[in-house]
């Protein structure tokens, strides 16, 4: 398993040189395994205009395994829960080696442009969204507006 | 020169420490391999590149779904995948697969279920893309300490254990110690006493022993002195050792003289020379540009050096473009030569070490140590002798055709001009022979493939021609329908051996 930090060096690089549009993720530098990153919310979501703050994790045995990331931003999402953490596929048992830390983020992007209440995490958000989706739209916006402001 | 500059003290030891760059390799136990995962590309594709690694692949296997990972990463993930899997069914029965090294898991890419036990859905790579893996043009491990060797991958391993000089590999040299500087030991004779150094060093500055035939265990011992050892500067008293002494010489030494090839000053430290030469280019000492091939003209102004190379005064100049063309040439030539030498030596080797019955070739040992031994000693052995006495021809002829009109520069001018155009014409010769040979290499590389198809087809097959052996035994009686339009490509993969062969070359 020596080389794989060889691919996280890679990955870091193509993260800066060629970076996703409405995602930066740039690396600590006592620690290069732990990521700050941001991501905009997709324009077409109640999440638009809001710029989120999430901290992404390689454990050791990454790629083998999924990488840990989890909101610092405050969001109203049925996928995302109070402590920031989320309920996709690819962070848990779909994970796969060749995915990488670039289609981790887009995929988490994906996930606020299409809110799947019926795979829930934090339960009484995805409840509300269930009921009256028009109000829970109303109120992740206005949750981005107070929470998310761009810096 | 006294103990005022804190130096080390001559007769003592140096305790200089090779520097340890990530991926330099150290030699320090007769086992230890070089770890290929670390190594730096020169070029690479990324089709060659391991979905999981994102490096070229090494050792790589292929999955039923198509897809190629490297060995060590692949098993890594369905280790992972399956230990997750057994985690899960902990609470049913225990199956009694456990242990037996069997993997389940699925392909990283588009999760197709894989089974490591089951040989047809994860198998060995076609040969011809670990072919091209192990081709890829690395950096020697040691580059940061200094070696610019450059190399195809498989040929690393050789490389750094056996002839990289900047790999670390430990002094051994005896270190001579008096034995009252130690803990006085009572009744110690003023004999002196020897330690083995241990410290790392780079290999180029350990000399080969010098060969002595006295058995005596003594004389060995100060055969191999370490080279830690401070001595004097013959030509400056400054205190180095044997593996300071060329940066020395070249760089620090005030006293290193020699002798400025523009203005024959005899007195110009190698430190300066560099420097010298550069001050003295500006004061108007001038080379001629072919001085590399045999014109010593020296001149003090660039109007001089235009009027020599003016009015045909120098004809070697107007040789050089062409000496510089043919000297690439027969080098790409030499190194063709030689890959395919080594390429050859490859495939005996893995046919011999078996590599290749693994992968379902199914003729007993003997016989392909019979066919190997066949191979090298006849036809291939010939044809390459051939190509290198045709190089060392060529050579001789360029010398043979070089020399005489180097020596005849003084004779008149239109001897000279004539002798010229022999010369172009010469060159067009030569490079038709070059294509020639070319040919000749392309030729072998057809043999030898040939050969090696024919050496799996059944016997009675053999003398059937070319086709009936290219088709191999599964296929032969399609291969004579229509012998021309087999391809290696079109081989099925149960005749995988063959096809790996071939597409190697
Ligand atoms: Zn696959
Ligand atoms: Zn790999
Ligand atoms: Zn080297
Ligand atoms: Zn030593
Ligand atoms: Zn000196
Ligand atoms: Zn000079
Ligand atoms: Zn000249």
């Amino acid at each position: 398993m020596a080389a794989l930090p060889k691919r996280i060096i890679k990955e870091t690089e193509r993260l800066v040189s060629d970076p996703v549009p409405g995602i930066t993720a740039i690396p600590s530098e006592e620690n290069l395994r732990y990521f700050e990153v941001t991501i905009e919310g997709p324009s077409s979501s109640p999440y638009a205009e809001g710029e989120f703050k999430l901290e992404l994790y390689l454990p050791d045995d990454y790629p083998m395994c999924a990488p840990k990331v989890r909101f610092l931003t405050r969001i109203y999402h049925p996928n995302i829960d109070k402590l920031g953490r989320i309920c996709l596929d690819v962070l848990k048992d779909n994970w796969s080696p060749a995915l990488q830390i670039r289609t981790v983020l887009l995929s988490i992007q994906a996930l606020l442009g299409a809110p799947n209440p019926d795979d829930p995490l934090a339960n009484d958000v995805a409840e509300d969204w269930k009921k009256d989706e028009k109000r829970a739209i109303e109120v992740a916006r206005e949750w981005t507006a107070k929470y998310a402001v761009k810096s | 020169m006294s103990d005022v500059d804190g130096g080390v003290p001559v007769g003592s030891y140096s305790k200089i420490e090779l520097k340890n760059f990530s991926i330099a390799f150290n030699l320090e136990d007769q086992d230890d391999i070089p770890n290929i995962r670390n190594v730096k590309y020169k070029s690479s594709s990324d089709h060659l590149c391991c979905a999981i690694c994102q490096q070229p692949f090494i050792q790589p296997l292929t999955t039923v779904c198509g897809h190629t990972f490297c060995k060590e990463c692949i098993y890594e993930f369905l280790k992972v995948q399956h230990q997750r899997s057994s985690r899960s069914r902990t609470n049913g029965s225990d199956d009694e697969e456990e242990d037996s090294g069997r993997l389940i898991g699925s392909c990283p890419l588009d999760r197709t279920p894989l089974d490591s036990s089951k040989i047809n859905e994860l198998f060995p790579t076609p040969l011809i893309i670990s072919n091209l893996v192990d081709e890829l043009e690395v950096y020697c491990l040691n580059y940061e300490r200094g070696c610019e060797w450059t190399g195809c991958r498989w040929e690393l391993d050789h490389h750094v254990l056996s002839d990289c000089g900047y790999t670390g590999v430990a002094c051994h040299g005896y270190r001579t110690v008096d034995s009252v500087d130690k803990e006085e030991n009572e009744g110690e004779e003023t004999k002196k006493q020897t330690d083995i150094c241990k410290m790392l060093v780079e290999r180029r500055f350990l000399e080969e022993p010098r060969s002595k035939t006295v058995g005596d265990g003594d004389r060995d011992q100060e055969e191999y002195e370490c080279i830690h050892k401070v001595y004097e500067c013959t030509l400056c008293q400054a205190r180095i050792t044997k593996i300071e002494e060329g940066k020395h010489l070249q760089s620090s030494c005030p006293y290193n003289y020699t002798k400025c090839k523009l203005c024959f000053n005899d007195m110009i430290p190698m430190m300066n020379l560099a420097k010298h030469e550069e001050n003295c280019g500006k004061a108007g000492h001038l080379k001629c540009p072919a001085h590399e091939i045999g014109c010593d003209w020296v001149g003090n102004s660039d109007t001089s050096l235009e009027i020599h190379l003016q009015n045909n005064n120098c004809q070697l100049s107007k040789l050089l473009p062409y000496m510089k063309n043919l000297n690439n040439k027969i080098d790409d030539l030499s190194k063709e030569n030689s890959l395919l030498h080594r390429q050859i030596n490859k495939i005996l080797n893995s046919i011999i070490s078996g590599k290749v019955t693994n992968l379902g070739y199914h003729e007993p040992m003997e016989e392909i140590n019979r066919f190997s031994s066949e191979l090298s000693s006849i036809e291939n052995q010939d044809k390459l002798l051939f190509l290198n006495c045709e190089l060392n021809r060529l050579k001789f002829e360029l010398d043979d055709k070089i020399l005489p009109f180097v020596n005849r520069e003084t004779t008149a001018r239109s001897d000279r001009e004539s002798i010229l155009n022999g010369l172009v014409n010469d060159n067009f010769m030569m490079k038709d022979d070059l294509n020639l040979q070319r040919a000749l290499v392309n030729s072998l590389r057809k043999q030898l493939q040939f050969m090696l198809f024919k050496r799996n087809s059944p016997p009675g097959l053999q003398s059937g021609g070319l086709g009936g052996g290219m088709g191999g035994p599964i296929r032969s009686s399609v291969s004579f329908a229509e012998p021309e339009s087999v391809e290696f490509f079109d081989i099925p993969s149960s005749s995988n051996s063959e096809e790996k062969l071939n597409l190697k070359l």
